[in-house]
C-alpha cells in the first residue's frame, strides 16, 4: 500500500511491521514522530508491544539492551545529545551481543542547540560496535529498519539506521507500505538461544579477565566481518519479495568515470542530478553512494574507485582535529590498496545548512581545479 | 530450628564476598523468598564481582549484568519483555548497591518507580562506594571516614532518605529491612511478592573492611543500628501508611560508632550531634507512624 | 558429589558467543581463606556444674520444655534418686548460679524438677545397668546419702543392703524436715522405689548398738552415711530444765507420731532450717514463737524462702540476740535471760562476728525453750583405723576413708551439710566402691567424671566409659559474659502457687503446691541452655557462605563445609549460648 509519510512515520511503519515487542525512547526533536506515531499504533492495537515511555535516553537504550536479553525484539530512536548520552549503552548493546535495530536521526551536536541535521552525532558512535547504515529516502528508512532485523539477528550485532533531521524526518515522501504477511515471510520471528530465563539461569555481562576478553572482542569484529556477506545477500532477499534492491554501496556510472563524487544519506539525492547534469555536460564523473558505516565495505568502496584520478567526499559531519569521517575512512581504506586515486575532503552543510546541487558542483570544480589536495579537509560554503 | 526461615538455597558458596560480608547475607536471604523463577539485575557493584566472574554465575538464578545507572531501567526492560511473552509469573529484582540506587541510578530507579513498573528494588546498603574502594556515596552516613573523607574531613551530612525519596514517589510499598533481622526481611519480601507495582527494600548491609570492623561483629553492629534507631526498620504502603516493625531499645548511639573503626575520629560534641539527630528522625518517624509515643 | 573445576577455555572456539556463564562458582575452595575456624563444642552449664548431685539440669529442662515429661524424670534418675525431695528441699545453688539471673530472674530449676518428678507416668522404673556381681555392700544409714549410695551401687549390679537406726527410712529428710515442706508418702515412694530394685532396708537397726560393726565386714565394703543427729548444746545454765527440748527432737517427734506437746509461749534459739522448721512446726501446733539469733537475718543460714514463709506464718524473728542463761522455776522453764549482740569482725565462716554487748541483757518470758543451733555426729560405734577430722569421718575427694574398704559420706563425713551434697557424696562413694570392688582405684578416671571444673560427679559419664556423650571432651563452665543476650527477651519468673496463709495453720499438709502444665512450660522455655546447642539456627542463618547445613541424615546438629566456610565468625558470635568456638586453623 503507498502512503504519504514523513521519515519518521516510516520508521514508525517498519518498527510495527517488524513486530518488535518492546520500545522504550525518550522524545528528542527530530524523533518525537517516531515515538509518538508508535504509541498510537500500540494504544489502539495495531502493534502488540511494550512502549516503556523511560526518563532518558541512556535509560532508553538499557530498557531496550534488558528487553533484548529477555529474548525478545526491541526498537529505539534517538537523535544528537541523546545518542550521545546513551553512548554508554551503545557499546553495552554490542558487547552484549544483542540485535537491537534503533533508528537515529542526524542532528546537530550541541552547544548551541541546533536541531537540523549534521551526521556528527551517529558517526561519533563508530567504535561502539554497533552496524551503520545511512539511508537517502523516507522509502529506504522503512526498508532499512526491515533488513536490519534481519542483519542483527543473524550476526548478533545491533543496527543503527540514520538519516537526516528534516530533510527526511519531517518530509513527507510516497512510500510502499510492504503487506504485513510478506513482511513476515522476509523476517521470522526472534528465538534466540540463550536468554534471560530462570530455566537456563546464567549469569549475563559479568566480570571478564584479561586471559579471555580478547577473545569477546575478536568474536564481535569477526560478527562485523560476516555482515558484508550478510547485509547483501539480505538486501538481494529483500529484491526477491518487495522488488527493491539493496547492497552496502550503490554506483551511478562510475565504470569509465575519473571522478567519482562520493555522497551519504539524503545529500546523495542533489547529488544525482547534478552527476546527471555534469555527464550531459560532458564530464567523465559517477557517484559512488555508500550506505554502510560500519562495517565499512573497504573493498568494495576501493574496487569502485580503482584507476580513478580522483575522490571527492562529501562530509556534513567533522571529527576536530582530523576532517570529514567519511573521507578519513575512505583514505584508510585505501591505503592498503593500489592504483588509488587522490581524495579530496570537503566539510559542509554543518548544523542543516542547505546541500544544494550547486554548491556540490561546487564542490566538485573546486576538486578538479587542485592538481592535489594539499589538506586532509576543505571546508565549503564557510562563511569566513 | 526456625519455622519461618525458608530451606531452599538458592546462593551457593564459592562466591567472592569479603568475610563477613552483609551484602551476600542479604542476597542469600532475598533470594530464599523470591524463589526460583526470578531474573536478577545486577549493576555496577560489589555484587558485580561476588556472584563470580565470567563464565560463572554464583546463584541458582539468571543474572543481567547492568551499567551501574541503569537498574530501574532494566527491570523496566525485563519486565516489559516477560509482560510481551505473556509471562505473568516469573518475578523481577534488582539487587544493587547504595552507589547505583541513592546516587548514580538515582535518576533510573526514579523513573521506574513513576511508573510504577511491577518489580522490586532491593538495595543492599554498605553506606559507600565499597567495590572501588570505600568512597563516600549519599548513602554514607554523618561524619564517616571513608577514602574520600579522610578523618580530617569527614562526610558532612546526613544520609539520603532513601525511603522519604520512593515513598515521594507514592509506590505501593517501600521498606527498610536488616541482615541481623533475617526474619522480618523474608517476610518483608513475600508481602512484596504479591503486591503490584515498585516495591522498594532498603536493606542495611554491613561491610567489615568498609566500617573497619572485624568479620564477626558484622551482624551485631547491623542489629546495634536499628535497636540505637540510627537505621530504624519500618515500611510505609502508598507512600503513606508507616509500620515500625523491629522495636529499638534504650541504647545510646556510641555504642553503635564505638565499635566501628571509620568513626574513630568522633568527639564527644560529634556523638551528641549524632545522638541528637536520631532522637529527632526517630520523633518523626512515631508521628509518621502515628505511634501515640510521638506526643511523650 | 562431583567434583567441581574451573572452566579452561582453550580458545575463541569454545567460549560462547555471547558473555555468559557456563559453570558455578562452585570450582573455588574459599575455605583456604580462613585462618581460623569455627567447630561445635557444648560447654557445661553453670547449673550443671553448681549441682552437688550432680544433675544434668539443662538436660532436663530441655526435656519437659519439650513435653518429655517421663526422659526428663529419666535424665534426673540416671543422677539422682531422689528428684521428688530435692526438688522440694534443695537450697538450689543451680538456681544462684544460674546465668539468666543476671538478665532477669533465675530459671525455676527446682520447680521443675518437681514438676516432672510429680508427673513422671505411674509406673516408670529405673532398672540395673549390669548383671548381678556377685558383691554386697554394707550401708549405715538410710538418709540421703545412704539412700543415693545404695541406688548407684544397685545400677552397678552389685547387692546394697542398708541399716538404719529410726523405725522410718530417710534420716533428716524424714525427722528433721517437716511434712508440709515434704510430705511422707513422697518420700515413702521415693523409698520404695529404691527398695523396689532390690535395695535391702533394715530399720530400728543401729550399728554399734543393735547391730555390732563386726557385722559390717561380711560385706564386700561398707558405706558409712550415719549423718548428724545429735544436738549442739547451748552451754548455758538451765539447759537441763523441763521445757528445753531440742530442736531436731521436736520436729523428729512430730514426724514419726504427728504431734508434739508444746508450750504457749516458745523460744526458738538458732538460725537455721532447723531453727525455722521448729519454729513454723510449733506454729502449726498452735504456740506463739519467736526466734532468736545471734546475728542478722543476712547471715541467716536458713533457706530465704523459708524465713519468709515462717514470718508470714506469724514467726517474730529477733535479731542480734543471744541466750545467756534459762531461767527455771521449780524445774520448769519460765523465761530466758537474753543478751543483745553485735556484728564485729569476720570469723572463719566468712560472716561477722557476734559480740556481746555489755549491759544490754533483758529477760524474755516463755515455757519452752527450743535449742537449734546445729547438729553434731555419733561417731562412737566407727573403729579406731577410720581416722577423724573436725569431728568428722576423714575421707578424700570420693569417700575413702583411711581404712581400706570403709567409705563415708553426707553430713557425717562432708563440711557442706545439705540433702543434695549428700546424694553427690552416695553417688562418689557408690562410684569408688565399684572401682575398689574391682581392685581399682580412682586415680585415673576421677577427673573424668568431675561435671565443669569443680562440680558434682556424673554418673551417666562415669558408666559410659569416657565423656559425656554430649560434651566433646570440654568441662569449660559458660559464665554469663559469653552469653549473647541478644537472642533473649525477658520473661516473668513463674511464681510457686501456694495454699493460702489460713488455710497453712491447719494442718501440716504441704505448702507448696506445684507448677500447673502451663506454668512448667513457660518456666522450661526460660532456661537459656547456655553452652548447649539447642538447634536454633542462628549458625545456619547468618552464615554468609552458605557454609552450615543442618544434617543430611536429620540428625542433631549442623555440618560446617570447610570447603567453603571463610573463617569469618558470625556463627559463633551469633550463638545465643556459647555452644561454639574459633579454633587456629
Amino acid at each position: 500500500m503507498k502512503k504519504v509519510l514523513m521519515g519518521n512515520h516510516a520508521a514508525s511503519w517498519a518498527a510495527m511491521l517488524s513486530r518488535v515487542k518492546v520500545i522504550s525512547a525518550y522524545p528528542i526533536t527530530p524523533q518525537t514522530h517516531i515515538v509518538e506515531e508508535l504509541s498510537e499504533m500500540c494504544a489502539d492495537g495495531r502493534l502488540d508491544a511494550k512502549f516503556l515511555k523511560v526518563e532518558s535516553e541512556h535509560s532508553a537504550m538499557a530498557a531496550v539492551v534488558a528487553a533484548s536479553s529477555t529474548g525478545v525484539r526491541t526498537f529505539t530512536a534517538s537523535s544528537a545529545n541523546g545518542l550521545a548520552l546513551m553512548h554508554e549503552m551503545l557499546h553495552w548493546a554490542a558487547g552484549a551481543r544483542l540485535p537491537i535495530v534503533m533508528v537515529n536521526v542526524n542532528r546537530a551536536m550541541a552547544p548551541g542547540w541546533n536541531i537540523w541535521s549534521d551526521q556528527t552525532d551517529s558517526l561519533s558512535q563508530r567504535d561502539t560496535g554497533w552496524i551503520q547504515i545511512y539511508v537517502e529516502n523516507n522509502q529506504e528508512v522503512l526498508d532499512t529498519v526491515i533488513m536490519g532485523y534481519r542483519i542483527a539477528e543473524q550476526v548478533k550485532l545491533p543496527v543503527m539506521v540514520c538519516y537526516d533531521a528534516f530533510f527526511l524526518s519531517h518530509t513527507y515522501e510516497p512510500v510502499d507500505i510492504p503487506d504485513q504477511d510478506l513482511v513476515d515471510k522476509f523476517l521470522p520471528p526472534y528465538e534466540p538461544d540463550i536468554f534471560l530465563t530462570p530455566e537456563d539461569p546464567r549469569s549475563f555481562n559479568a566480570l571478564v579477565m584479561p586471559d579471555v576478553y580478547m577473545e569477546i572482542r575478536w568474536k564481535i569484529q569477526r560478527a562485523m566481518d560476516q555482515v558484508y556477506d550478510v547485509a547483501a545477500a539480505t538486501g538481494r532477499e529483500f529484491e526477491g519479495i518487495f522488488g527493491r534492491s539493496y547492497d552496502l554501496i550503490e554506483t551511478v556510472d562510475c565504470d569509465d568515470a575519473e571522478t567519482v563524487l562520493v555522497t551519504t544519506s539524503s545529500t546523495t539525492s542533489p547529488a544525482r542530478v547534478i552527476v546527471r547534469e555534469m555527464r550531459e555536460q560532458g564530464q567523465k564523473i559517477g557517484l559512488l553512494k555508500i550506505r554502510h558505516f560500519r562495517p565499512f565495505p573497504s573493498k568494495q568502496v576501493a574496487d569502485v574507485l580503482r584507476g580513478k584520478k580522483k575522490a571527492v567526499v562529501v562530509d556534513r559531519n567533522i571529527s576536530f582535529g582530523k576532517g570529514g569521517i567519511w573521507a578519513d575512512e575512505i583514505r584508510g581504506a585505501c591505503s592498503i590498496e593500489d592504483d588509488m586515486p587522490q581524495i579530496y575532503g570537503y566539510i559542509t552543510g554543518l548544523g542543516g545548512r542547505d546541500i544544494t546541487p550547486e554548491l556540490l558542483r561546487e564542490i566538485v570544480d573546486d576538486a578538479q581545479a587542485k592538481e592535489k589536495p594539499d589538506s586532509l579537509l576543505y571546508w565549503k560554503g564557510l562563511k569566513p | 530450628m526456625r519455622e519461618d526461615y525458608p530451606r531452599e538455597e538458592l546462593m551457593m558458596s564459592g562466591h567472592l564476598a569479603c568475610q563477613g560480608c552483609g551484602g551476600s547475607a542479604a542476597m542469600r536471604h532475598v533470594l530464599k523468598a523470591m524463589g526460583p523463577d526470578t531474573i536478577c539485575v545486577i549493576p555496577a557493584c560489589c555484587w558485580t564481582i561476588i556472584s563470580g566472574m565470567y563464565p560463572y554465575n554464583t546463584l541458582k538464578v539468571p543474572i543481567l549484568h547492568t551499567a551501574f545507572e541503569t537498574s530501574g531501567a532494566a527491570l523496566s526492560g525485563i519486565k516489559a519483555a516477560l509482560d510481551a511473552k505473556g509471562d505473568t509469573k516469573t518475578k523481577v529484582m534488582a539487587f544493587a548497591g547504595d552507589g547505583g540506587t541513592f546516587d548514580i541510578g538515582l535518576q533510573s530507579l526514579s523513573g521506574a518507580a513513576e511508573r510504577n513498573e511491577d518489580v522490586i528494588y532491593f538495595c543492599y546498603d554498605n553506606e559507600a562506594y565499597m567495590n572501588t574502594g570505600i568512597q563516600r556515596s549519599g548513602a554514607t552516613p554523618d561524619k564517616a571516614w571513608t577514602t574520600t573523607t579522610p578523618e580530617k574531613h569527614p562526610k558532612r551530612g546526613p544520609k539520603k532518605n532513601m525511603v522519604q525519596i520512593l515513598a515521594g514517589h507514592k509506590v505501593p510499598y517501600v521498606a527498610t529491612a536488616n541482615v541481623a533481622f533475617p526474619e522480618d526481611l523474608i517476610a518483608k519480601v513475600n508481602k512484596a511478592k504479591q503486591i503490584y507495582g515498585t516495591k522498594f527494600i532498603h536493606i542495611l548491609s554491613p561491610c567489615p573492611p568498609g566500617w573497619r570492623i572485624n568479620s564477626e561483629q558484622s551482624i551485631e553492629i547491623a542489629r546495634l543500628a536499628t535497636y540505637t534507631k540510627v537505621f530504624p526498620v519500618y515500611e510505609v504502603y502508598n507512600g503513606e501508611e508507616y509500620h515500625i516493625n523491629i522495636e529499638p531499645k534504650e541504647i545510646p548511639v556510641i555504642e553503635y560508632l564505638k565499635l566501628q573503626g571509620r568513626f574513630r575520629h568522633l568527639t564527644e560534641e560529634d556523638v551528641k550531634e549524632i545522638q541528637n539527630r536520631v532522637d529527632y528522625e526517630w520523633r518523626i518517624l512515631l508521628h509518621k507512624a502515628m505511634d501515640e509515643r510521638f506526643r511523650h | 558429589m562431583a567434583e567441581h573445576k574451573p572452566v579452561v577455555f582453550e580458545g575463541e572456539h569454545d567460549m560462547p558467543e555471547l558473555v555468559v556463564s557456563v559453570s558455578t562458582m562452585l570450582w573455588n575452595k574459599t575455605g583456604s581463606w580462613r585462618y581460623l575456624k569455627p567447630r561445635y563444642v557444648d560447654h557445661v552449664p553453670p547449673c550443671n556444674q553448681a549441682c552437688p548431685a550432680g544433675n544434668d539440669v539443662e538436660g532436663f529442662i530441655r526435656l519437659i520444655g519439650e513435653g518429655k515429661i517421663d526422659e526428663a524424670w529419666r535424665l534426673l534418675k540416671e543422677e539422682n534418686p531422689l528428684p521428688a525431695v530435692t526438688g522440694r528441699v534443695c537450697f538450689h545453688p543451680c538456681e544462684d548460679a544460674c546465668n539468666r539471673a543476671y538478665f532477669d530472674k533465675a530459671t525455676s530449676i527446682q520447680a521443675l524438677e518437681r514438676y516432672a518428678a510429680d508427673h513422671v507416668s505411674p509406673d516408670l522404673e529405673m532398672k540395673p545397668l549390669r548383671k548381678a556381681s556377685g558383691k554386697t555392700v554394707a550401708i549405715v544409714g538410710a538418709g540421703p546419702a545412704g539412700l543415693a549410695a545404695a541406688y548407684h551401687l544397685t545400677r552397678m549390679g552389685h547387692k546394697a543392703t542398708i541399716y538404719d537406726a529410726l523405725p522410718k527410712a530417710g534420716g533428716l529428710l524424714r525427722v528433721g524436715i517437716p511434712a508440709y515442706r515434704l510430705p511422707d508418702d513422697v518420700l515413702d515412694a521415693e523409698v520404695a522405689a529404691i527398695e523396689k530394685m532390690g535395695v535391702e532396708i533394715n530399720l530400728n537397726a543401729r550399728v554399734g548398738k543393735d547391730v555390732p560393726f563386726e557385722k559390717m565386714k561380711e560385706y564386700n565394703a561398707v558405706f558409712v552415711a550415719t549423718g548428724v543427729h545429735a544436738n549442739r548444746a547451748l552451754d548455758i545454765e538451765g539447759e537441763d530444765a523441763d521445757g528445753v527440748i531440742p530442736g531436731l527432737e521436736l520436729l523428729t517427734q512430730v514426724a514419726l507420731t504427728g504431734k508434739a506437746k508444746v508450750g504457749k509461749k516458745i523460744a526458738v534459739i538458732g538460725g537455721g532450717n532447723s531453727a525455722v522448721d521448729a519454729a513454723r512446726v510449733s506454729r502449726r501446733l498452735g504456740a506463739d514463737v519467736t526466734i532468736y539469733y545471734r546475728r542478722t537475718e543476712v547471715e541467716m543460714p536458713a533457706f530465704e524462702e523459708e524465713v519468709d514463709d515462717a514470718k508470714n506464718e506469724g514467726v517474730t524473728i529477733e535479731m542480734l540476740t543471744a541466750p545467756v542463761k534459762i531461767l527455771v522455776e521449780g524445774g520448769k522453764v519460765t523465761g530466758v535471760q537474753m543478751q543483745k549482740m553485735e556484728l564485729g569482725e569476720p570469723d572463719e565462716s566468712g560472716r561477722r562476728r557476734p559480740v556481746p554487748v555489755e549491759g544490754s541483757e533483758f529477760d524474755v518470758a516463755c515455757d519452752m525453750v527450743v535449742p537449734a543451733i546445729g547438729e553434731i555426729g555419733d561417731l562412737s560405734f566407727l573403729p579406731e583405723s577410720v581416722k577423724l577430722e573436725w569431728g568428722k569421718i576423714k575421707i578424700d575427694a570420693f569417700g575413702l576413708t583411711e581404712h581400706p574398704g570403709v567409705f563415708a559420706g553426707g553430713d557425717i563425713a562432708s563440711a557442706q551439710q545439705n540433702v543434695a551434697q549428700a546424694i553427690g557424696d552416695g553417688k562418689r562413694g557408690a562410684i569408688a566402691i565399684d572401682r575398689f570392688l574391682q581392685g581399682e582405684t580412682m586415680d585415673e578416671i576421677g577427673g573424668n567424671i568431675i561435671i565443669g571444673e569443680s562440680g558434682g560427679v556424673s554418673a551417666a559419664q562415669y558408666m559410659s566409659g569416657n565423656a559425656h556423650a554430649k560434651n566433646i571432651a570440654c568441662n569449660h563452665v559458660v559464665p554469663f559474659e559469653e552469653m549473647n543476650m541478644w537472642h533473649f527477651e525477658q520473661m516473668e519468673r513463674d511464681a510457686m502457687p501456694q495454699v493460702a496463709m489460713e488455710q497453712r495453720m491447719k494442718s501440716f499438709d504441704e505448702i507448696n503446691l506445684g507448677f500447673t502444665e502451663e506454668q512448667a512450660m513457660h518456666a522450661a522455655e526460660r532456661c537459656f541452655h547456655c553452652g548447649v546447642c539447642t538447634m536454633c539456627d542462628n549458625c545456619y542463618m547468618f552464615c554468609p557462605d552458605v557454609s552450615i547445613s543442618h544434617k543430611t541424615d536429620g540428625g542433631y546438629g549442623y555440618d560446617i563445609n570447610f570447603d567453603y566456610c571463610k573463617g569469618c565468625g558470625i556463627c559463633v558470635k551469633e550463638c545465643p549460648r556459647a555452644a561454639m568456638e574459633m579454633e587456629e586453623e
